[in-house]
């Protein structure tokens, strides 16, 4: 996550945040495979 | 102007910013304030093309870093304090149509980032004891601006709802050496009938005691205080959960469903929350049904009861159905 800070004319700020492709690490499943309910998987 | 006066027959403060009354009001599409500034376009908040995520601060704040008190205000009986705080907004897209719902998954994930940083950047200045983090969405809850946001408070004191709640679990934490909060989990967990739907790390269910027909509470299953403390798998599962949820509220009533959505969780004002304070995300829609709003009156405003007409065992079942047809 980049995060880039601005001065508004008023004083006010404004941060931008920008995120790189996968960031955060990638999800626990495909993006298509919701819902994900660990019972529907036999798993409590 | 922004002050607070001490309330001392409820013992809570009120926040009066009197300039708010000329915030700017449900604007056409074309002139929304939170688009991207185009070229030779009208000047936005965001001086940008385009955009992912932008915070900013509030122009009409509740409460303001450098707010003062003008003397002889406020009595013992009645004392004032400055309205000292910050107010922000958060973009959650530069797409004026689309809702938190509608977001892909990475978009919501990069939210949750932004949501932990604006909650250690805000908490950690001297004087705010609490960061709110919230969303109003629909007209009917009152929203003046449509396009996809939610706002923080960084209050200068600990807010009287989520204030009521942490003495019930430190209270509760004392007596039993357990947090609350855990235990409301594992009892619906038990139950099963108001679980709308849960993942690894989060479940979402409609509480016992609700107190609106489609209410919906999101609990960290781990005793995690704020959402700076969850770990990259519990923040994507958060996603998951949380899309699923708001897919299931918009299947409802075939609508994109009004509600408040607030975030409780540890204050920042330098106590021990450890086993007391346990984040979770907190919807109140407004509707009961597709036609009908449930209105906060007599009862409700006056006495502090809230009546309902329906079970939450009831509305989980709905959700829950709108979740399986989406399969």
């Amino acid at each position: 996550m980049k995060k880039e800070r601005q001065a508004k004319e008023d004083g006010r700020y404004t941060i931008f945040y920008t995120f790189e492709e996968d960031e955060g690490g990638e999800g626990p499943g495909s993006p298509g495979d919701i819902p994900r309910d660990p019972e529907e998987r036999g798993e409590d | 102007m922004n002050q607070i006066r001490w309330d001392p027959t409820l013992r809570e403060w009120v926040a009066y910013a009197t300039h708010r009354q000329d915030r700017t009001f449900l604007p056409p599409a074309e002139y929304c304030p939170l688009c991207p500034t185009k070229p030779g376009g009208f000047p936005t908040e965001v001086p940008r093309e385009s955009y992912e995520i932008v915070v900013f601060e509030n122009r009409f704040p509740s409460f303001t870093p450098d707010a003062a008190l003008q003397d002889g205000e406020g009595t013992l009986l009645t004392p004032v304090a400055p309205g000292r705080g910050v107010c922000e907004v958060v973009l959650y897209t530069d797409d004026h149509d689309a809702t938190l719902a509608s977001l892909g998954e990475e978009r919501i994930r990069g939210l949750i980032e932004v949501w932990a940083d604006r909650y250690g950047e805000l908490g950690s200045r001297e004087f705010v004891d609490y960061v709110f983090i919230f969303e109003n969405k629909g007209e009917a809850i009152g929203v003046t601006l449509n396009h996809p946001h939610g706002q923080i408070y960084a209050y200068p004191f600990i807010p009287p709802r989520p204030k009521k709640e942490l003495e019930a679990a430190h209270e509760y934490h004392r007596k039993r050496g357990r947090c609350l909060h855990c235990d409301i989990i594992s009892q619906e967990h038990e139950d099963g009938r108001r679980v709308i739907t849960k993942g690894e790390h989060f479940t979402a269910f409609i509480p016992f005691y609700a107190h609106f027909p489609y209410e919906v509470h999101l609990y960290s299953r781990r005793c995690a205080p704020s959402i700076q403390d969850l770990s990259p798998e519990e923040r994507w599962d958060l996603v998951r959960v949380l899309k699923r949820l708001l897919m299931s509220y918009d299947a409802l009533f075939g609508f994109s469903l009004p509600y408040m959505m607030v975030m409780h969780q540890a204050p920042t004002d330098g106590g021990d929350y450890e086993g007391v304070a346990h984040f979770h995300i907190e919807f109140y829609p407004p509707n009961r049904t597709a036609e009908k709003l449930k209105y906060l009156a007599g009862s409700e405003t006056g006495a502090g009861v809230y009546v309902m007409d329906v079970l939450p065992e009831a509305s989980a079942e709905e959700l829950r159905e709108k979740i399986e047809d989406s399969i």
